[in-house]
């Protein structure tokens, strides 16, 4: 990429380069653009305020973050885990002000997959699309199979015997889940934001309390002498590429671009907000976890260390209260990551990626049956198949490909600057932050264990194959 | 028929794919009028609104269009809309205000005719109120009924009255059959229904009141209608969010 273009021609249509494979036809496009405006603007309306936009990305996020990774995380960097989350927080934030660009000027529900699709070209977008896919079902698997280990992990501490693993607690979350979404909700959006008020009051009482109990204002347990960097600098960065999962729903606030009130201001406050505020939340728990928690007692306890914690600082009470709020946070999680998979899906599908029977919508019940069955059914396999620490690993890496080439394909139409970009809201510090959002998403892949990396890149081949094989002439329009 | 431009603007939601039933009485009150006919279908919220578009875009769509021609037959001018959305009342409160609508329909069976009951509350758009009684009223025998009720603020009802009368008389509104009520009761809201029910109205038209989510059919309009169970005009209050 070079960096040496101050700013993106804006006036003279003789420099609108023409990109070249993808975009036969100007004239077209520029028809098929005002069909899709005037049917946008028929079928879609903008009814989120910037409450319920943050609302959308933190609610994805909040979930895996605080109840699943501090234990995770730092069993593996100790006390300098909360960089990890402070490192992933700051690559989410890079990412995160290009994607408001591109929402802005390519607001339709696909999210990613459309910006890289029409930024980098057919195959890339292929490879993100897929990637969006998988990578949602894996995360949708981790949070629901943390939530089956939670569960098992509190009964078992409240004294019940349970008859059977953690796995299919998860598999039978995600069945059930999935049948929900098969018969579809209504009016769900006051229930999930009352959840989220919940949660975040029980989060702000709970790190009041225990930065309480650290001043010695309250009685609180013993602390645990370990420096801070107790296992070295180096698992920070590994630390990071794991906990990168609890930032992945910022971007969702991208694929409802289309239904936010003044997007231009909305959009990048809605991102850059939510991932501040859940960045600040995870730094502080993970500092409160790893005063009370040894480095080997966190390994030990892995993702239910959170419930020790909450022992510790409120007995058998706050094992029930974190045990309510983790159930409900990773519950969200993984609705909100099958409903985003199943429009990863239905974005494949309009641009005759997939056969055109995957966007079908049930007449019955109105749902888009075959991309949540598509969703759901592979989630349950693998709540029963994956390590949690590999679920999330994967999930991560194909979130980061995406967010890497989100960033590439914002210099790519910047450079371009073709007739139907035009976003409202322009991404600052243009081409230093998607070039560092670019090279820090995809370095950050590079830390993983190769396990994750095997089948990561695994299912980018498949997504290549796939394309090359069943729609090697798609051609796309510049905008959807 | 007077010009269109000048024709107060009304949005009629419509259930689909069936729609509950328009009276031919409605049809013809909406004669004079511009009508944003909205066709919505509920879709859950694992739809994606343009994946509904796309796949259901033709449900119901006959029997909107059949709708559509009794209301132009009546001589009234028609725009129709199909909305997918899980929220109809955000989605119609958000085309309310992009569209520039005076006020939207919440369709009831008519019990009564040739009455014409105005709630006033708040501060409504006094030209806006007349304009919509004029255009409902026109070439008709109907008694209009001003109705302020107020635990204690009848001097203010007095003086919305008036200036509601005085806008009637500008719109070319025969004022001789137009009365004023001006009342007191600790409950108003219900105090208004009771009317409703007892005094034989046909149509009722209340601003709409109440917060931003509820305006339109949350609050008090929305339980007019239902506890009054007869057609309700809701007029906007004007200004969007």
């Amino acid at each position: 990429m070079t960096t040496d273009q101050p700013d993106r021609p804006t006036t003279d249509p003789a420099e609108t380069d023409q990109p070249a494979p993808d975009q036969p036809d100007p004239a077209g496009t520029g028809a098929a653009s005002n069909a899709a405006v005037s049917s946008g603007t028929a079928g879609l309306q903008r009814t989120l305020g910037l409450r319920a936009a943050l609302g959308i990305g933190m609610g994805t996020m909040i979930g895996a973050g605080i109840f699943v990774f501090p234990g995770l995380a730092g069993g593996e960097a100790g006390p300098a885990a909360s960089l990890s989350f402070a490192l992933g927080g700051v690559i989410a934030l890079l990412v995160a002000l290009p994607a408001s660009e591109l929402a802005t000027a390519m607001p339709r529900s696909g999210g990613g997959y459309v910006f890289v699709s029409r930024g980098l070209g057919t195959r890339w977008g292929s490879l993100v699309g897929f990637g969006q896919w998988v990578g949602l079902v894996f995360a949708s698997a981790f949070y629901l199979s943390a939530a089956g280990d939670y569960l098992l992990d509190s009964a078992e501490r409240l004294g019940m015997t349970v008859p059977f693993e953690g796995a299919w607690v998860g598999f039978t979350l995600a069945v059930i889940l999935s049948g929900i979404s098969l018969v579809g909700t209504r009016n769900t959006g006051r229930l999930q934001n009352g959840i989220l008020a919940v949660l975040g009051l029980l989060l702000i009482a709970f790190l009041a309390w225990a930065g309480l109990a650290l001043a010695d204002v309250v009685p609180g347990p013993p602390t645990v002498d370990q420096s801070f960097f107790s296992e070295g600098g180096a698992p920070v960065f590994t630390a990071a590429a794991l906990v990168f999962t609890s930032y992945l729903g910022f971007a969702q606030i991208a694929a409802v671009a289309g239904e936010i009130r003044e997007p231009e201001r909305n959009v990048p406050r809605a991102m850059v907000g939510s991932v501040l505020l859940v960045m600040a939340a995870y730094v502080a728990t993970m500092l409160v976890a790893t005063s009370w928690l040894s480095v080997d007692r966190m390994a030990e306890l892995g993702e239910t260390a959170m419930i020790e914690v909450a022992r510790l600082l409120a007995g058998p009470l706050g094992v029930i209260g974190f045990l309510a709020c983790g159930m409900l946070a990773t519950l969200s999680s993984a609705n909100a990551s099958i409903l985003s998979s199943s429009r990863s899906m239905f974005a494949l599908g309009r641009d005759g990626l997939v056969p055109d029977g995957v966007g079908a919508v049930n007449e019955r019940f109105r749902t888009p049956h075959v991309a949540l069955l598509l969703a759901g059914g592979p989630i349950a396999i693998l709540t029963l198949v994956g390590p949690l620490d590999v679920l999330a690993e994967v999930a991560s890496l194909l979130h980061l490909v995406l967010y890497g080439l989100m960033c590439f394909s914002l210099i790519a139409f910047r450079r371009r600057d073709p007739e139907t970009y035009r976003p409202t809201f322009t991404c600052p510090g243009y081409p230093w932050v998607p070039i560092l959002g670019g090279v820090a998403s995809l370095s950050l892949i590079l830390l993983m264990n190769p396990l994750s990396q095997v089948i990561g890149g695994a299912v980018l081949l498949v997504a290549l194959a796939w394309t090359g094989i069943y729609a090697p002439d798609v051609r796309l329009k510049e905008t959807p | 028929m007077k010009l269109f431009s000048r024709a107060s603007r009304i949005l009629v939601p419509i259930r689909l794919p069936e729609p509950d039933d328009l009276p031919d009485r409605m049809v013809e009150r909406l004669g004079n009028t511009r009508i944003l006919l909205v066709g919505w279908l509920e879709v859950p919220e694992q739809t994606p609104p343009e994946q509904a578009k796309e796949e259901l875009d033709d449900t119901g769509e006959a029997a909107l269009a059949r709708i559509r021609e009794r209301l132009e037959e009546a001589g009234a001018e028609v725009e129709t809309r199909h909305l997918f959305t899980p929220d109809l009342i955000a989605t119609i409160q958000s085309v309310g205000a992009e569209e520039a609508c005076d006020a939207a329909l919440i369709a009831g069976p008519i019990r009564a005719v040739d009455r014409v009951l105005v709630v006033l509350r708040d501060e409504p758009d006094v030209d806006v109120v007349a304009r919509l009684v004029a255009d409902l009223s026109e070439d008709r025998p109907d008694r209009v009924t001003l109705l302020h009720i107020s635990e204690d603020e009848a001097d203010l009802g007095r003086d919305l009255s008036d200036r509601v009368l005085n806008a009637l008389e500008q719109q070319g509104v025969d004022t001789d059959r137009v009365e004023t009520r001006v009342e007191a009761s600790d409950e108003p809201e219900d105090r208004v229904v009771d009317v409703c029910r007892e005094d034989d109205v046909e149509i009722v038209v209340v601003p709409e009141h109440g917060e931003m989510e509820e305006r339109l059919f949350g609050s008090f309009a929305a339980r007019l209608a239902r506890d009054a169970d007869m057609p309700v005009l809701v007029v906007r209050m004007g200004g969007s969010d």
